[in-house]
């Protein structure tokens, strides 16, 4: 008994995420070995299953659109993840702090993280609207912009424009996860140093930047995977455009697959991205496995 | 002294830049749905709306457009709501048992089960998207709110795991060596002590949980079709897709759609920092 | 304990569904269906004429009370996402009745997801109906449905607008179309720029293409089936639709970020004089809501080169999906909502042209529907969007190349060629 008892334990568990989660993938990689379009139905008669071995994955290489998209979305998450990552420690750093109202901010500073992605992406859609949006008019108020700009229509600003309205939802995750990693921080330690004399510039570079490396970590690297699978915003937002400029990864993976009806290629495009996340992956693996023992 | 009182005066400037960061789109936000539709086209900051109506709350509720029906509202934050609670409950229920296991037990496979559980869970969504589809899709699981629930559940298990087990371990074992003494079954000792001591931080996974499956959108565009199925992200989506709704209805519905989830962040402000300053230590 | 069996039978069904290649067959149900027992048919449709479709529909289920329809309507930018997904499911996830662009024809049905219904049309429909309604729905000798409208993107302008401009006329030509739109401007009689268009990444940006393509007397391919749209008349076409935009300033700069739908907001409120647009906005547009009711009127696309300005086609139909387990209730209606009266109906309530020849020539129709006359004189001078089967990979690859020049960052004669690259490419395939 005491030997089955943890298998008892994990079954439950480990069916359903093998279930809904391993025989996907393998079942992903099945439909990226064979030519499905538009029709699943000939799955039924593995006569028609025409293995194409890795013709899809090659031609997915071998396509400009692939190296766009996914540099589009390495523009996206090292851009988002930084400003998220420097505003979210800011955040954190003041609502360390004593001061009055300190449990009603720190509830407050939890909205747009709760705050629905659609909701959100809806949200800043209005705020750069050409004609009325309030970002457009303060833009055009301040004289930044000449008159009103369409932010969302040049593919220079579509993308920033995005990239905002994400980092004002996530950056309260990261501020979340360092707020929670400074207060467990050892305060005496904290003390000695101010004894000693050590400036608060130093004071944050010299101990609790180091302090937090395990935090800053896995809200980095949680954040970036995230990031590098943005799909809602766009799909809101953008679709994609203007001028194909915020077609990142995700999204073309779905257009590919849902639009086209190009199951197979759509299914290649996604594997290919779990490479590029595997990277991630690994240094995540990494961290939390240390944690664990 | 001095000193303080500067580093004091700092301090509110910065809590003032949080707040002003955080809290200007939903002040503008929460404005705009008790704004007419001539207030939301005018070229302003919309900070201050000329006349307050009501009228948005209404349109939503009556699921009538000016071209035709909308997914019913109420409708769709009841699928949302059933669909995760459902999962929390699920993911919570099961995986407390798993990382219950990974706490206290030694086993053969441990280590390797662990990260290749954690490590399916970086697999992207989009890869599971057209299989799953094409499973479901066959199957006859389109539209259904279980096959929500269960994709759910698989998806935040991993995470749930992986937390839970650090809460288990952070509980002194010689509790639970006491309970074994007097004759407590395993089960027992898992439900009447582990679990309410490591309370706080069931809590704080749970809101995780809820709230990452209240904002789930894209397997929920793909799998739900019917209005009796849509859940509430789906059915914004829809709202802000059509070329003429207004966009007064859009914005209250969406902003009805974030209430649930940001009650719940409110009200467990403490146990998701307090638990998560706990987990992240583990 | 219950929820962990539950979720234990679900993993292990959706494992063995996997390995069985998940096969149950899919034997479509021909028997006869028994018209008096009770039937619910499912009905996915556009956004376009929904309030009116949801009227008509209350009329066929008095009229049949057998049948229960259940409507839904999507946004037409999900609808073939929607429709794709749809068709590929069992069970709770199909439909018996959809909405079809006349561009899908060739997927849908090369990938047999619609019945034809060749044999369910009376000669009273095959005579009756107009050709061009006939040929969207025809594919390789078969009829996949019935068309609903008879649609093209028409020139609407702000009567009133232009008589305060001092034009007694709407542009013959797309000069004399910048001209006015100047002259509009300049005398702040609409709200910013005289005209808003939906050029965003969507279809209706291959449509506005098309419309100025047709209008500049170039054509997508030609006899032998190559592509031409990136000869001179089309780089003309976009390089009007590039300055308008850029340096002339007649169009408004949303234009870019707006589809098809989102721009007629602007025009029913009287902020723009210019719309191009579908037959549904003559509806809206004399609707209760707007501010412009009574003052519009359509006028030929105008034209430029010396060629009649022509526009592009874009009707939808309805078909019965491969799907459906109730196609003679399904059928009926189809052939409900395609009848006389009830195409009257819509064009009358909604602005629709309808799809029968003799409803043109109807008085009261005429009487009630004030464009009648002008609208059908634009039926004489359209082009269709290119049949292909992966047209949805044509469109998408020429929407972004559309807007890389429409934003700046190439040059018309560029971007077309690579436009047309890809469309050999694609029909290569």
């Amino acid at each position: 008994m005491k030997k089955i008892r943890p298998y008892l334990y994990l079954v439950p568990s480990f069916t359903v995420i093998f279930g809904v989660v391993l025989v996907p993938i393998l079942y992903a990689f099945f439909i990226s070995f064979i030519d499905l379009t538009k029709n699943v139905n000939k799955l039924d008669d593995p006569e028609l299953w025409a293995f194409v071995g890795f013709e899809n994955f090659a031609n997915v290489i071998k396509s400009d659109f692939f190296w766009t998209a996914l540099g589009k979305t390495l523009y996206f998450t090292a851009v988002s993840v930084a400003l998220e990552f420097v505003i979210g420690m800011a955040i954190a750093l003041i609502l360390n702090e004593k001061f009055r109202g300190r449990g009603i901010v720190r509830g407050l500073m939890l909205i747009p993280w709760a705050f629905p992605t659609i909701v959100n992406a809806v949200l800043w859609k209005w705020f750069y609207d050409s004609d009325h949006g309030t970002i457009t008019v303060l833009l055009a108020k301040l004289g930044i912009t000449d008159g009103y700009s369409n932010i969302l229509g040049s593919p220079v600003s579509a993308m920033n424009g995005v990239i905002l309205a994400d980092v004002w939802k996530n950056t309260a995750f990261i501020a979340l996860i360092l707020l929670a990693a400074l207060q467990s921080l050892p305060q005496e330690t904290y003390e000695a140093a101010r004894v000693d004399g050590a400036g608060a510039v130093r004071r944050f570079f010299s101990m609790t930047l180091p302090l937090l490396r395990p935090a800053i970590l896995v809200a980095l690297v949680m954040r970036t995977m995230e990031a590098f699978k943005v799909f809602d915003i766009i799909y809101i937002m953008t679709g994609g455009g203007p001028a194909g400029s915020t077609q990142v990864l995700s999204f073309y993976t779905y257009q590919t697959s849902m639009l086209f009806g190009k199951f197979s290629y759509g299914s290649s495009i996604a594997l290919l991205m779990s490479v590029f996340i595997m990277v991630f992956a690994l240094v995540y693996i990494k961290i939390l496995y240390r944690n664990v023992d | 002294m001095k000193r303080k009182q500067i580093k004091n005066i700092l301090t509110y400037v910065g809590v003032i830049g949080v707040l002003l960061f955080t809290l200007t789109p939903i002040v503008i936000l929460i404005l705009a749905t008790f704004s007419t539709t001539a207030d939301l086209n005018a070229r302003t900051l919309h900070l201050i709306p000329n006349q307050l109506t009501l009228q948005n709350y209404l349109n939503v509720f009556s699921g009538k457009a000016s071209d035709g029906s909308i997914p019913p509202f109420l409708t769709a934050m009841k699928n949302s709501l059933v669909v995760s609670l459902s999962t929390t409950i699920a993911t919570l229920f099961v995986g407390v048992f798993a990382a219950y296991a990974y706490a206290r037990f030694r086993f053969r496979g441990k280590d390797p089960l662990l990260i290749s559980v954690l490590g399916f869970r970086m697999v992207p969504e989009i890869v599971l998207l057209i299989p799953l589809y094409v499973i479901y899709a066959r199957a006859e699981m389109i539209n259904q709110l279980s096959t929500l629930i269960i994709t759910y559940s698989a998806l935040n298990l991993p995470f749930v795991i992986w937390m839970l087990q650090g809460f288990f371990r952070s509980i002194p074992r010689a509790i639970e060596e006491s309970a074994f003494l007097d004759g407590v079954t395993q089960l027992g000792v898992l439900f009447r002590f582990v679990i309410p001591l490591a309370l706080p931080g069931i809590i704080a996974t749970s809101i995780f949980v809820f709230l990452v499956t209240w904002d789930e959108f894209m397997f929920a565009t793909i799998f739900t079709s019917t209005y009796d199925a849509k859940t509430i992200t789906v059915a914004i989506s829809e709202f802000s897709k059509r070329g003429m709704v207004d966009f007064g209805m859009q914005i209250t519905g969406g902003f009805l759609a974030s209430i649930p989830p940001i009650l719940l962040a409110l009200f467990f402000q403490k146990y998701i920092i307090s638990g998560l300053a706990e987990g992240s230590d583990k | 304990m219950n929820r962990r069996k539950w979720s234990l039978a679900a993993a292990a069904v959706l494992g063995l569904s996997v390995l069985a290649g998940c096969s149950t067959g899919k034997n479509e149900n021909t028997s006869k269906e028994n018209p008096n027992e009770p039937v619910t048919v499912r009905f996915l449709s556009s956004d376009d004429f929904a309030g009116f479709r949801e009227e008509a529909i209350k009329d066929f289920e008095k009229k049949y009370p057998n049948i229960k329809v259940q409507l839904e309507h999507v946004a037409y930018d999900q609808l073939h996402d929607k429709e794709l997904a749809s068709f590929n499911a069992k069970g709770d996830g199909t439909y018996d009745v959809v909405d079809v662009d006349e561009i899908w024809t060739g997927e849908y049905a090369d990938a047999a997801f619609l019945q034809p219904v060749t044999n369910r049309y009376t000669d009273e429909m095959k005579k009756g109906i107009l050709q061009s309604g006939l040929n969207i729905v025809s594919y390789k000798n078969n009829y996949y449905g019935v068309p609903m409208f008879n649609d093209v993107l028409f020139f609407y302008y702000n009567e009133e607008l232009l008589k305060k401009a001092g034009f007694d006329h709407p542009p013959k030509t797309w000069d004399e179309f910048a001209q006015m739109s100047k002259a509009l401007q300049d005398k702040k009689l609409v709200d910013g720029r005289a005209s808003s268009w939906g050029w965003s990444a969507n279809e209706g940006l291959v449509c506005y293409y098309s419309e100025f393509l047709g209008s500049f007397g170039g054509q997508y391919f030609d006899e032998q089936g190559n592509p031409v749209f990136n000869n001179d008349k089309g780089v003309q076409a976009l390089q009007y639709m590039m300055d308008a935009i850029g340096k002339e300033g007649i169009v408004d700069k949303g234009s870019i970020s707006y589809n098809d739908r989102q721009i007629l907001d602007a025009f029913k409120n009287g902020k723009t004089a210019f719309v191009s647009g579908w037959s549904f906005y003559w509806g809206e547009i004399n609707g209760d809501d707007s501010k412009v009711k009574g003052k519009v009127k359509v006028a030929l696309v105008p034209g430029a080169n010396g060629s009649q300005g022509s526009t592009v086609t874009g009707s939808q139909y309805l078909a019965i999906t491969k799907q459906s387990k109730h196609p003679d209730a399904a059928w009926k209606l189809i052939e409900f909502l395609g009848s006389k009266e009830v195409q009257k109906q819509q064009s009358v309530k909604g602005g629709a042209l309808p799809i029968w020849k003799d409803l043109y020539s109807d008085e009261e129709l005429n009487k009630n529907h004030g464009a009648m006359k002008d609208m059908m004189e634009q039926l004489q001078h359209t082009m269709s969007r290119p049949a292909m089967g992966n047209y949805n990979e044509f469109s998408k690859e020429l929407q972004i190349k559309l807007q890389e020049a429409l934003t700046g960052k190439k040059t018309a004669k560029q971007v077309l060629d690579e436009a047309a690259a890809k469309a050999k490419e694609l029909k290569k395939q």
